[in-house]
């Protein structure tokens, strides 16, 4: 049964794009459609702490000639087809699932909180002002070829740079979570989910959705709601 | 007990209730489902025949369509119907929307020229000015929200070439003079609709 110290697995989902709904109260809230494909639980992992595993999950489905020998190998010991993306997910122990196991659309809740991580969209070589937004200089008054620099990078002592200092350099592409995204919509037909607001990452990229783990004013999931856990068979 | 909650349905959110028993006045029971069961179901997605593999997003915007058309509005924004059933710029329009999804008999009229259509699936929406007590007013209507209860044409409009009539703004010329109207209006906004 699931408890307030129970974490659910995660599933890898594909950002399809973005639509809008409108709620009961006649709200619209713009959604992002996010689609489950074959997704798997394809092994189980032991870390060194006893009361904690990894479950590796896997999306969707590789050639056999396209997944290298390894990998094949890995798939083979597990009994499980090839997939196209592994990711793993920490998960207390009365929530792990055998080998095999498909998770669906099903296992999440409508009305529940998720967090969402992805690689965000990559910007390329970005200025300071974007990056990390600094106020740049003038735009007039005198002002010469100083209109987007970062200005001083320094004191007079200690007489050099510090190691971090924030300067341009390559943006985006690095792991993102939003973190408690409500889930508006569970599609079990389709096996999508329709997630509040925006998720990093441009369409079709893949996610990583979990149960939130941010347990601030308002539970995780709705009151008097009935978790399919460890998940919906 | 889960397969009869879940099945194959599609499962929309429910807000939390406990927030809006004092504003609404209505009492909801301790037991009220957390979740609504959208209407009408689809017990397949909606792809066309020759689509093999359809698009997952495609699909998702005909149904959201298609569940939110309640009385054929949507056959106003389809460009592939004749223009004297469609929705034209230039033609007059008068929208009854709800103010509260608490009471649905509060409502707000508008009477207004079209002056541009934005067709975007779930989220098409119109624009209507009108001149009123002086004032040039324009009003944005999503046409899918479910507080928009009623969108009528009270007439075609006749001698616009274009698709977005911003030049209104400037030029009206006597686009906005026409006291039938306000008769046709408040004759629109009596009508009961059956």
């Amino acid at each position: 049964e699931y408890t307030a110290e129970s974490q659910r697995t995660g599933v890898i989902a594909r950002k399809k794009g973005m639509t809008a709904m409108w709620d009961e109260w006649g709200v619209r809230v713009p959604v992002t459609v996010l689609q489950l494909d074959k997704v798997k639980v394809v092994s189980v992992v032991q870390t060194s702490n006893a009361s904690h595993a990894r479950m590796q999950i896997g999306f969707g489905e590789k050639r056999e000639k396209a997944v290298s020998k390894p990998l094949r190998g890995h798939f083979a010991s597990q009994g499980v087809e090839p997939k196209r993306k592994l990711f793993e997910f920490p998960v207390s122990p009365d929530a792990v699932l055998p080998v095999g196991t498909e998770i669906t659309a099903a296992h999440f809740v409508p009305g529940q909180l998720v967090d969402c991580t992805a690689p965000s969209k990559g910007k390329g070589f970005q200025g300071v002002m974007k990056r990390w937004g600094f106020g740049g200089g003038r735009a007039s008054h005198g002002n010469s070829l100083a209109h987007r620099t970062p200005g001083s990078t320094g004191n007079i002592n200690p007489a050099r740079v510090y190691p971090g200092k924030k300067m341009p350099g390559r943006m985006g592409g690095k792991n993102v979570t939003m973190m408690r995204l409500p889930v508006m919509k569970v599609d079990t037909a389709l096996n999508c989910i329709w997630v509040k607001g925006a998720v990093p990452g441009p369409t079709e990229q893949f996610i990583k959705v979990r149960d939130s783990i941010k347990i601030i004013k308002h539970q995780v999931f709705p009151e008097g709601a009935s978790v399919p856990f460890p998940t919906y068979i | 007990m889960l397969r009869s909650l879940f099945g194959k349905q599609t499962l929309q959110r429910a807000s939390l209730a406990a927030r809006y028993i004092a504003t609404s006045g209505k009492q909801t029971t301790a037991a009220a489902a957390t979740y609504i069961t959208p209407e009408p179901q689809f017990p397949q997605p909606l792809a066309k025949p020759e689509e093999k593999r359809p698009n997952v997003m495609k699909v998702i915007e005909r149904e959201s369509v298609a569940r939110a058309d309640r009385d054929g509005r949507s056959e106003l924004f389809r460009r592939r119907v004749a223009p004297k059933d469609r929705l034209c710029a230039g033609d007059v329009v008068f929208v009854e929307t709800q103010n509260s999804m608490s009471d649905p008999s509060l409502t707000s009229n508008f009477t207004g020229v079209c002056i541009g259509i934005y067709r975007r699936g779930i989220d098409t929406s119109f624009i209507l000015r009108n001149v009123v007590n002086k004032v040039g007013v324009e009003m944005r209507f999503m046409a899918y929200s479910p507080l928009v209860k009623r969108i009528e044409i009270l007439q075609k409009g006749e001698g616009f070439r274009r698709a977005k009539l911003f030049y209104l703004r400037e030029n009206p010329g006597k686009t906005f003079q026409l006291k039938a109207l306000k008769k046709m209006a408040q004759s629109a906004a009596a009508a009961k609709k059956h």
